[in-house]
Protein backbone atom coordinates (compact mmCIF):
# COMPACT_ATOMS: atom_id res chain seq x y z
CA UNK A 1 0.00 0.00 0.00
CA UNK A 2 1.20 3.49 -0.84
CA UNK A 3 0.07 6.01 1.71
CA UNK A 4 0.14 9.77 1.77
CA UNK A 5 -0.50 11.42 5.05
CA UNK A 6 -1.43 15.09 5.66
CA UNK A 7 0.52 16.19 2.59
CA UNK A 8 0.85 19.94 2.08
CA UNK A 9 2.69 21.88 -0.58
CA UNK A 10 2.74 25.57 -1.44
CA UNK A 11 4.59 27.54 -4.12
CA UNK A 12 5.21 30.93 -2.57
CA UNK A 13 1.85 32.27 -1.47
CA UNK A 14 -0.08 29.69 -3.44
CA UNK A 15 -1.16 26.66 -1.42
CA UNK A 16 -1.56 23.78 -3.87
CA UNK A 17 -2.06 20.81 -1.56
CA UNK A 18 -3.44 21.13 1.95
CA UNK A 19 -3.26 18.17 4.35
CA UNK A 20 -4.11 15.63 1.66
CA UNK A 21 -4.35 12.03 2.87
CA UNK A 22 -5.01 8.92 0.81
CA UNK A 23 -3.88 5.35 0.35
CA UNK A 24 -3.41 3.54 -2.96
CA UNK A 25 -3.23 -0.21 -3.45
CA UNK A 26 -0.11 -1.59 -5.12
CA UNK A 27 -0.29 -3.61 -8.33
CA UNK A 28 -3.24 -1.58 -9.60
CA UNK A 29 -3.90 1.49 -11.68
CA UNK A 30 -5.12 4.61 -9.91
CA UNK A 31 -6.63 7.36 -12.02
CA UNK A 32 -6.15 10.72 -10.34
CA UNK A 33 -8.74 13.19 -11.52
CA UNK A 34 -9.72 16.68 -10.56
CA UNK A 35 -10.18 20.24 -11.72
CA UNK A 36 -7.39 22.30 -13.22
CA UNK A 37 -5.08 23.65 -10.56
CA UNK A 38 -6.14 21.16 -7.89
CA UNK A 39 -2.56 19.86 -7.56
CA UNK A 40 -2.62 16.59 -9.57
CA UNK A 41 0.79 17.18 -11.14
CA UNK A 42 2.19 18.45 -7.84
CA UNK A 43 1.01 15.28 -6.13
CA UNK A 44 2.72 13.20 -8.82
CA UNK A 45 5.96 15.18 -8.51
CA UNK A 46 5.93 14.73 -4.74
CA UNK A 47 5.33 11.00 -5.10
CA UNK A 48 8.11 10.74 -7.70
CA UNK A 49 10.46 12.42 -5.23
CA UNK A 50 11.13 15.36 -7.55
CA UNK A 51 9.95 17.79 -4.89
CA UNK A 52 9.69 17.74 -1.13
CA UNK A 53 6.42 18.36 0.69
CA UNK A 54 6.17 21.28 3.10
CA UNK A 55 4.64 18.88 5.60
CA UNK A 56 3.22 15.39 5.68
CA UNK A 57 4.69 12.13 4.45
CA UNK A 58 4.57 9.56 1.69
CA UNK A 59 5.11 5.91 2.55
CA UNK A 60 5.60 2.83 0.38
CA UNK A 61 7.63 4.41 -2.44
CA UNK A 62 11.15 4.45 -1.03
CA UNK A 63 13.59 2.17 -2.84
CA UNK A 64 11.23 1.47 -5.72
CA UNK A 65 12.20 2.05 -9.33
CA UNK A 66 10.15 4.76 -10.94
CA UNK A 67 9.23 5.45 -14.52
CA UNK A 68 7.14 8.29 -15.86
CA UNK A 69 5.49 10.06 -18.73
CA UNK A 70 5.78 13.70 -17.74
CA UNK A 71 3.32 16.43 -18.58
CA UNK A 72 5.92 17.53 -21.18
CA UNK A 73 7.47 14.91 -23.45
CA UNK A 74 11.02 15.53 -22.21
CA UNK A 75 12.67 13.88 -25.22
CA UNK A 76 16.16 14.51 -26.55
CA UNK A 77 15.03 16.33 -29.67
CA UNK A 78 18.23 15.67 -31.64
CA UNK A 79 18.10 11.93 -31.04
CA UNK A 80 16.08 9.28 -32.85
CA UNK A 81 13.10 7.56 -31.20
CA UNK A 82 15.21 4.43 -30.65
CA UNK A 83 18.04 6.45 -29.05
CA UNK A 84 15.54 8.11 -26.71
CA UNK A 85 14.52 4.66 -25.51
CA UNK A 86 18.14 3.50 -25.28
CA UNK A 87 18.84 6.44 -22.97
CA UNK A 88 16.74 4.82 -20.24
CA UNK A 89 17.12 1.11 -20.97
CA UNK A 90 20.60 0.91 -22.61
CA UNK A 91 20.88 -2.48 -24.32
CA UNK A 92 18.31 -4.35 -22.23
CA UNK A 93 16.16 -4.67 -25.35
CA UNK A 94 17.23 -5.51 -28.89
CA UNK A 95 16.47 -3.06 -31.67
CA UNK A 96 13.79 -5.44 -32.95
CA UNK A 97 12.07 -5.44 -29.55
CA UNK A 98 12.12 -1.64 -29.41
CA UNK A 99 10.76 -1.44 -32.96
CA UNK A 100 8.03 -3.91 -31.99
CA UNK A 101 6.99 -1.68 -29.09
CA UNK A 102 6.83 1.36 -31.34
CA UNK A 103 4.81 -0.61 -33.89
CA UNK A 104 2.29 -1.46 -31.18
CA UNK A 105 1.55 2.24 -30.72
CA UNK A 106 1.47 2.86 -34.47
CA UNK A 107 4.97 4.29 -34.94
CA UNK A 108 6.81 2.71 -37.84
CA UNK A 109 9.26 3.72 -40.54
CA UNK A 110 10.51 6.86 -38.80
CA UNK A 111 12.47 5.46 -35.90
CA UNK A 112 15.87 6.68 -37.13
CA UNK A 113 14.69 10.25 -37.64
CA UNK A 114 15.50 12.78 -34.92
CA UNK A 115 12.34 13.28 -32.87
CA UNK A 116 12.43 17.05 -33.53
CA UNK A 117 10.92 16.10 -36.90
CA UNK A 118 7.98 14.30 -35.24
CA UNK A 119 4.48 15.64 -34.67
CA UNK A 120 3.20 16.23 -31.13
CA UNK A 121 1.28 12.95 -31.08
CA UNK A 122 4.29 10.97 -32.31
CA UNK A 123 6.51 12.52 -29.64
CA UNK A 124 3.94 11.64 -26.99
CA UNK A 125 4.02 7.99 -28.05
CA UNK A 126 7.84 7.96 -27.95
CA UNK A 127 7.63 9.26 -24.36
CA UNK A 128 5.11 6.50 -23.50
CA UNK A 129 7.20 3.71 -25.05
CA UNK A 130 10.32 5.05 -23.30
CA UNK A 131 8.52 4.96 -19.94
CA UNK A 132 7.24 1.44 -20.48
CA UNK A 133 10.55 -0.02 -21.64
CA UNK A 134 12.36 1.38 -18.60
CA UNK A 135 12.72 -0.94 -15.64
CA UNK A 136 10.08 0.13 -13.09
CA UNK A 137 8.01 -0.81 -10.06
CA UNK A 138 5.92 2.35 -10.17
CA UNK A 139 4.69 4.14 -13.27
CA UNK A 140 3.46 7.75 -13.23
CA UNK A 141 1.52 9.00 -16.24
CA UNK A 142 0.68 12.70 -16.42
CA UNK A 143 -1.90 13.27 -19.14
CA UNK A 144 -0.33 10.56 -21.34
CA UNK A 145 -2.92 10.75 -24.10
CA UNK A 146 -2.51 14.49 -24.68
CA UNK A 147 -2.40 15.22 -28.41
CA UNK A 148 -3.47 11.72 -29.54
CA UNK A 149 -6.38 11.17 -31.89
CA UNK A 150 -9.06 8.67 -30.74
CA UNK A 151 -7.68 5.78 -32.82
CA UNK A 152 -4.08 6.32 -31.64
CA UNK A 153 -5.35 6.77 -28.09
CA UNK A 154 -7.09 3.38 -28.32
CA UNK A 155 -3.90 1.71 -29.65
CA UNK A 156 -1.73 3.36 -27.00
CA UNK A 157 -4.13 2.47 -24.17
CA UNK A 158 -4.16 -1.16 -25.28
CA UNK A 159 -0.34 -1.15 -25.27
CA UNK A 160 -0.28 0.48 -21.82
CA UNK A 161 -2.72 -2.08 -20.42
CA UNK A 162 -0.67 -4.98 -21.80
CA UNK A 163 2.57 -3.64 -20.37
CA UNK A 164 1.29 -2.68 -16.92
CA UNK A 165 -0.46 -5.87 -15.81
CA UNK A 166 0.15 -6.30 -12.07
CA UNK A 167 2.10 -3.01 -11.87
CA UNK A 168 1.38 0.04 -9.76
CA UNK A 169 0.34 2.85 -12.06
CA UNK A 170 -0.78 6.41 -11.30
CA UNK A 171 -2.54 8.15 -14.14
CA UNK A 172 -3.41 11.83 -14.09
CA UNK A 173 -6.08 12.75 -16.57
CA UNK A 174 -8.63 15.42 -17.25
CA UNK A 175 -10.44 13.17 -19.60
CA UNK A 176 -12.83 10.66 -17.97
CA UNK A 177 -12.61 8.54 -21.16
CA UNK A 178 -8.86 8.10 -20.84
CA UNK A 179 -9.21 7.13 -17.19
CA UNK A 180 -12.04 4.74 -18.00
CA UNK A 181 -10.03 3.11 -20.78
CA UNK A 182 -7.22 2.40 -18.32
CA UNK A 183 -9.71 0.49 -16.14
CA UNK A 184 -8.31 1.98 -12.96
CA UNK A 185 -9.55 2.85 -9.56
CA UNK A 186 -10.62 6.48 -9.40
CA UNK A 187 -9.16 8.98 -6.97
CA UNK A 188 -10.76 12.39 -7.12
CA UNK A 189 -8.65 15.30 -5.88
CA UNK A 190 -10.28 18.00 -3.73
CA UNK A 191 -11.15 21.19 -5.61
CA UNK A 192 -8.39 23.77 -5.96
CA UNK A 193 -7.71 25.95 -2.93
CA UNK A 194 -7.26 28.95 -5.24
CA UNK A 195 -9.51 28.16 -8.23
CA UNK A 196 -8.04 29.14 -11.62
CA UNK B 1 25.62 30.67 -29.81
CA UNK B 2 27.49 31.84 -32.86
CA UNK B 3 25.22 30.80 -35.63
CA UNK B 4 26.59 28.59 -38.36
CA UNK B 5 27.43 30.55 -41.45
CA UNK B 6 26.50 27.54 -43.54
CA UNK B 7 23.07 27.03 -41.97
CA UNK B 8 20.46 27.92 -44.55
CA UNK B 9 23.13 29.57 -46.71
CA UNK B 10 22.35 29.93 -50.40
CA UNK B 11 24.86 28.23 -52.66
CA UNK B 12 27.31 30.55 -54.43
CA UNK B 13 26.10 31.23 -57.97
CA UNK B 14 28.59 30.66 -60.76
CA UNK B 15 27.29 33.68 -62.67
CA UNK B 16 28.00 35.91 -59.65
CA UNK B 17 31.56 34.57 -59.43
CA UNK B 18 32.00 35.13 -63.18
CA UNK B 19 30.82 38.76 -62.88
CA UNK B 20 33.29 39.48 -60.08
CA UNK B 21 36.12 37.84 -62.02
CA UNK B 22 35.24 39.96 -65.05
CA UNK B 23 35.18 43.07 -62.84
CA UNK B 24 38.61 42.14 -61.50
CA UNK B 25 39.93 41.61 -65.03
CA UNK B 26 38.43 44.94 -66.15
CA UNK B 27 39.94 46.76 -63.13
CA UNK B 28 43.31 45.21 -63.89
CA UNK B 29 43.09 46.39 -67.54
CA UNK B 30 42.06 49.85 -66.36
CA UNK B 31 45.02 50.10 -63.95
CA UNK B 32 47.29 48.71 -66.65
CA UNK B 33 50.11 47.63 -64.35
CA UNK B 34 50.43 44.04 -63.11
CA UNK B 35 52.53 45.25 -60.19
CA UNK B 36 49.57 47.20 -58.80
CA UNK B 37 46.75 44.84 -59.63
CA UNK B 38 47.46 41.44 -61.17
CA UNK B 39 44.76 40.16 -63.49
CA UNK B 40 42.94 36.87 -62.81
CA UNK B 41 44.57 35.43 -65.93
CA UNK B 42 48.06 36.35 -64.67
CA UNK B 43 47.26 34.81 -61.28
CA UNK B 44 45.94 31.66 -62.92
CA UNK B 45 49.01 31.44 -65.10
CA UNK B 46 51.29 31.89 -62.05
CA UNK B 47 49.31 29.20 -60.19
CA UNK B 48 49.83 26.91 -63.18
CA UNK B 49 53.58 27.41 -62.83
CA UNK B 50 53.57 26.98 -59.05
CA UNK B 51 51.74 23.64 -59.01
CA UNK B 52 54.59 22.14 -61.00
CA UNK B 53 57.10 22.99 -58.29
CA UNK B 54 57.84 20.64 -55.40
CA UNK B 55 58.43 23.64 -53.11
CA UNK B 56 54.80 24.70 -53.69
CA UNK B 57 53.38 21.43 -52.35
CA UNK B 58 55.94 21.34 -49.54
CA UNK B 59 54.89 24.84 -48.46
CA UNK B 60 51.23 23.83 -48.44
CA UNK B 61 52.02 20.71 -46.43
CA UNK B 62 54.20 22.69 -44.00
CA UNK B 63 51.53 25.29 -43.27
CA UNK B 64 48.62 22.83 -43.40
CA UNK B 65 50.14 20.50 -40.80
CA UNK B 66 50.88 23.36 -38.41
CA UNK B 67 47.67 25.36 -38.75
CA UNK B 68 45.48 22.25 -38.62
CA UNK B 69 47.44 20.93 -35.61
CA UNK B 70 46.78 24.21 -33.80
CA UNK B 71 43.12 23.96 -34.74
CA UNK B 72 42.76 20.36 -33.55
CA UNK B 73 44.65 21.05 -30.33
CA UNK B 74 42.38 24.03 -29.61
CA UNK B 75 39.33 21.92 -30.41
CA UNK B 76 40.39 19.24 -27.91
CA UNK B 77 41.44 21.74 -25.24
CA UNK B 78 38.28 23.82 -25.76
CA UNK B 79 36.05 20.73 -25.35
CA UNK B 80 37.91 19.61 -22.24
CA UNK B 81 37.95 23.05 -20.60
CA UNK B 82 34.27 23.68 -21.39
CA UNK B 83 33.36 20.30 -19.88
CA UNK B 84 35.31 21.08 -16.70
CA UNK B 85 34.05 24.67 -16.50
CA UNK B 86 30.44 23.52 -16.87
CA UNK B 87 30.47 21.84 -13.46
CA UNK B 88 33.31 23.73 -11.76
CA UNK B 89 32.52 27.44 -11.58
CA UNK B 90 35.95 28.49 -10.14
CA UNK B 91 37.53 27.12 -13.35
CA UNK B 92 34.98 29.09 -15.39
CA UNK B 93 35.75 32.26 -13.41
CA UNK B 94 39.48 31.68 -13.78
CA UNK B 95 39.30 31.19 -17.55
CA UNK B 96 36.91 34.07 -18.23
CA UNK B 97 39.43 37.00 -18.13
CA UNK B 98 42.12 34.97 -19.88
CA UNK B 99 39.95 33.99 -22.81
CA UNK B 100 38.47 37.49 -23.04
CA UNK B 101 42.01 38.85 -23.32
CA UNK B 102 42.94 36.28 -25.98
CA UNK B 103 39.82 37.24 -27.95
CA UNK B 104 40.51 40.98 -27.72
CA UNK B 105 44.29 41.22 -28.28
CA UNK B 106 45.23 41.72 -31.95
CA UNK B 107 46.80 38.71 -33.66
CA UNK B 108 49.90 40.73 -34.62
CA UNK B 109 50.63 41.53 -30.94
CA UNK B 110 50.50 37.86 -30.06
CA UNK B 111 52.68 36.91 -33.01
CA UNK B 112 55.42 39.39 -32.12
CA UNK B 113 55.25 38.47 -28.44
CA UNK B 114 55.32 34.74 -29.12
CA UNK B 115 58.28 35.04 -31.50
CA UNK B 116 60.40 35.67 -28.42
CA UNK B 117 59.55 32.26 -26.96
CA UNK B 118 58.48 30.02 -29.81
CA UNK B 119 60.56 29.03 -32.86
CA UNK B 120 59.06 30.69 -35.92
CA UNK B 121 58.39 27.31 -37.58
CA UNK B 122 55.89 26.44 -34.82
CA UNK B 123 54.42 29.89 -34.40
CA UNK B 124 51.38 29.19 -36.59
CA UNK B 125 50.47 26.17 -34.42
CA UNK B 126 50.27 28.37 -31.35
CA UNK B 127 48.54 31.29 -33.05
CA UNK B 128 45.85 29.15 -34.68
CA UNK B 129 45.42 27.42 -31.28
CA UNK B 130 44.93 30.80 -29.59
CA UNK B 131 42.39 31.99 -32.14
CA UNK B 132 40.27 28.83 -32.04
CA UNK B 133 40.34 28.03 -28.30
CA UNK B 134 38.05 30.87 -27.06
CA UNK B 135 35.48 30.23 -29.80
CA UNK B 136 35.26 26.49 -29.14
CA UNK B 137 35.28 26.96 -25.36
CA UNK B 138 32.59 29.67 -25.36
CA UNK B 139 30.26 27.87 -27.75
CA UNK B 140 30.60 24.50 -26.07
CA UNK B 141 30.13 25.91 -22.59
CA UNK B 142 26.98 27.64 -23.79
CA UNK B 143 25.80 24.37 -25.34
CA UNK B 144 26.37 22.43 -22.13
CA UNK B 145 24.79 25.10 -19.95
CA UNK B 146 21.72 25.37 -22.14
CA UNK B 147 20.93 21.68 -21.62
CA UNK B 148 17.27 21.47 -20.73
CA UNK B 149 16.98 21.00 -16.92
CA UNK B 150 13.77 19.03 -17.51
CA UNK B 151 15.80 16.46 -19.47
CA UNK B 152 18.28 16.20 -16.61
CA UNK B 153 15.40 15.77 -14.15
CA UNK B 154 14.00 13.01 -16.38
CA UNK B 155 17.42 11.29 -16.47
CA UNK B 156 17.63 11.56 -12.68
CA UNK B 157 14.19 9.98 -12.27
CA UNK B 158 15.02 7.09 -14.61
CA UNK B 159 18.37 6.62 -12.83
CA UNK B 160 20.39 7.10 -16.04
CA UNK B 161 24.11 6.65 -15.21
CA UNK B 162 26.41 9.68 -15.79
CA UNK B 163 28.25 8.24 -18.80
CA UNK B 164 25.01 7.48 -20.59
CA UNK B 165 23.80 11.03 -19.81
CA UNK B 166 26.93 12.41 -21.48
CA UNK B 167 26.52 10.16 -24.51
CA UNK B 168 22.82 10.72 -25.12
CA UNK B 169 21.87 14.06 -23.53
CA UNK B 170 24.96 16.26 -23.50
CA UNK B 171 26.53 15.04 -26.75
CA UNK B 172 23.35 15.44 -28.77
CA UNK B 173 22.85 18.88 -27.23
CA UNK B 174 26.41 20.10 -27.73
CA UNK B 175 27.24 18.88 -31.24
CA UNK B 176 25.23 21.60 -33.05
CA UNK B 177 27.11 24.20 -30.96
CA UNK B 178 30.40 22.51 -31.85
CA UNK B 179 29.48 22.68 -35.54
CA UNK B 180 28.91 26.44 -35.23
CA UNK B 181 32.20 26.90 -33.40
CA UNK B 182 34.07 24.91 -36.04
CA UNK B 183 32.47 26.85 -38.91
CA UNK B 184 33.47 30.18 -37.39
CA UNK B 185 36.94 29.18 -36.24
CA UNK B 186 38.17 27.27 -39.31
CA UNK B 187 38.39 30.35 -41.52
CA UNK B 188 39.84 32.38 -38.66
CA UNK B 189 42.62 29.89 -37.87
CA UNK B 190 43.81 29.98 -41.50
CA UNK B 191 43.80 33.76 -41.59
CA UNK B 192 45.65 34.05 -38.27
CA UNK B 193 48.01 31.17 -39.06
CA UNK B 194 49.00 32.72 -42.40
CA UNK B 195 49.46 36.14 -40.74
CA UNK B 196 51.73 34.54 -38.13
CA UNK B 197 53.81 32.96 -40.89
CA UNK B 198 54.14 36.25 -42.76
CA UNK B 199 55.47 37.93 -39.61
CA UNK B 200 57.55 34.99 -38.36
CA UNK B 201 58.71 33.95 -41.89
CA UNK B 202 59.37 30.27 -41.13
CA UNK B 203 61.39 28.71 -43.96
CA UNK B 204 59.35 26.74 -46.48
CA UNK B 205 55.92 28.01 -45.37
CA UNK B 206 53.13 29.66 -47.34
CA UNK B 207 53.77 32.77 -45.21
CA UNK B 208 57.37 32.92 -46.37
CA UNK B 209 56.24 32.83 -50.03
CA UNK B 210 53.72 35.60 -49.32
CA UNK B 211 56.44 37.67 -47.65
CA UNK B 212 58.83 37.20 -50.57
CA UNK B 213 56.09 38.16 -53.01
CA UNK B 214 55.66 41.38 -51.05
CA UNK B 215 59.43 42.10 -50.90
CA UNK B 216 59.90 41.56 -54.64
CA UNK B 217 56.61 43.29 -55.50
CA UNK B 218 55.58 40.10 -57.29
CA UNK B 219 51.83 40.80 -57.26
CA UNK B 220 50.74 37.75 -59.31
CA UNK B 221 52.69 35.57 -56.86
CA UNK B 222 51.04 37.32 -53.89
CA UNK B 223 47.58 36.79 -55.38
CA UNK B 224 48.38 33.18 -56.32
CA UNK B 225 49.47 32.27 -52.77
CA UNK B 226 46.42 34.06 -51.38
CA UNK B 227 44.21 31.98 -53.65
CA UNK B 228 46.03 28.87 -52.40
CA UNK B 229 45.31 29.77 -48.75
CA UNK B 230 41.69 30.40 -49.64
CA UNK B 231 41.31 27.08 -51.45
CA UNK B 232 43.11 24.96 -48.84
CA UNK B 233 41.12 26.62 -46.04
CA UNK B 234 37.85 26.10 -47.92
CA UNK B 235 38.60 22.45 -48.75
CA UNK B 236 39.58 21.65 -45.17
CA UNK B 237 36.50 23.44 -43.83
CA UNK B 238 34.21 21.47 -46.15
CA UNK B 239 35.91 18.18 -45.31
CA UNK B 240 35.83 18.79 -41.58
CA UNK B 241 32.20 19.91 -41.57
CA UNK B 242 31.28 16.85 -43.64
CA UNK B 243 32.94 14.56 -41.07
CA UNK B 244 31.19 16.46 -38.27
CA UNK B 245 27.87 16.12 -40.09
CA UNK B 246 28.39 12.33 -40.33
CA UNK B 247 29.25 12.25 -36.64
CA UNK B 248 26.10 14.20 -35.82
CA UNK B 249 24.03 11.70 -37.81
CA UNK B 250 25.65 8.78 -35.96
CA UNK B 251 24.95 10.42 -32.59
CA UNK B 252 21.33 11.13 -33.56
CA UNK B 253 20.72 7.57 -34.64
CA UNK B 254 22.87 5.50 -32.27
Amino acid sequence: MIEIDQLSKAYGEKQVLCRLSASFPEGETTCIMGRSGCGKTTLLRLMMGLESPDSGSIRGIQGKQISAVFQENRLCENLSAVSNVRLVCANRFSRAQIEQSFAEVGLEGCLDQPVREFSGGMKRRVAIVRALLADFDLLFLDEPFKGLDPETERLTTAYLLRKTVGKTVFLVSHDPNGAELMQGRLFRMPDPIHPI
Amino acid sequence: MMRSTTAGKRPIRLWAVAIWLLAWQAASWAVGQEILLASPLAVLSRLGELVQETAFWRAILFSFVRIVSGFLLALSAGCLLAAIASFCSPVRDLLEPLLLTVKSVPVASFVILCLIWIPSRNLSVFISFLMVLPIVYTNLLEGIRSTDPQLLEMAELFGVPPLRRVRYIYLSQVLPYLRSAVTVSLGLCWKAGAAAEVIGIPKGSIGEHLYQAKIYLDTPDLFAWTVVILLVSLLFERLFLFVLHLLLQVVERM
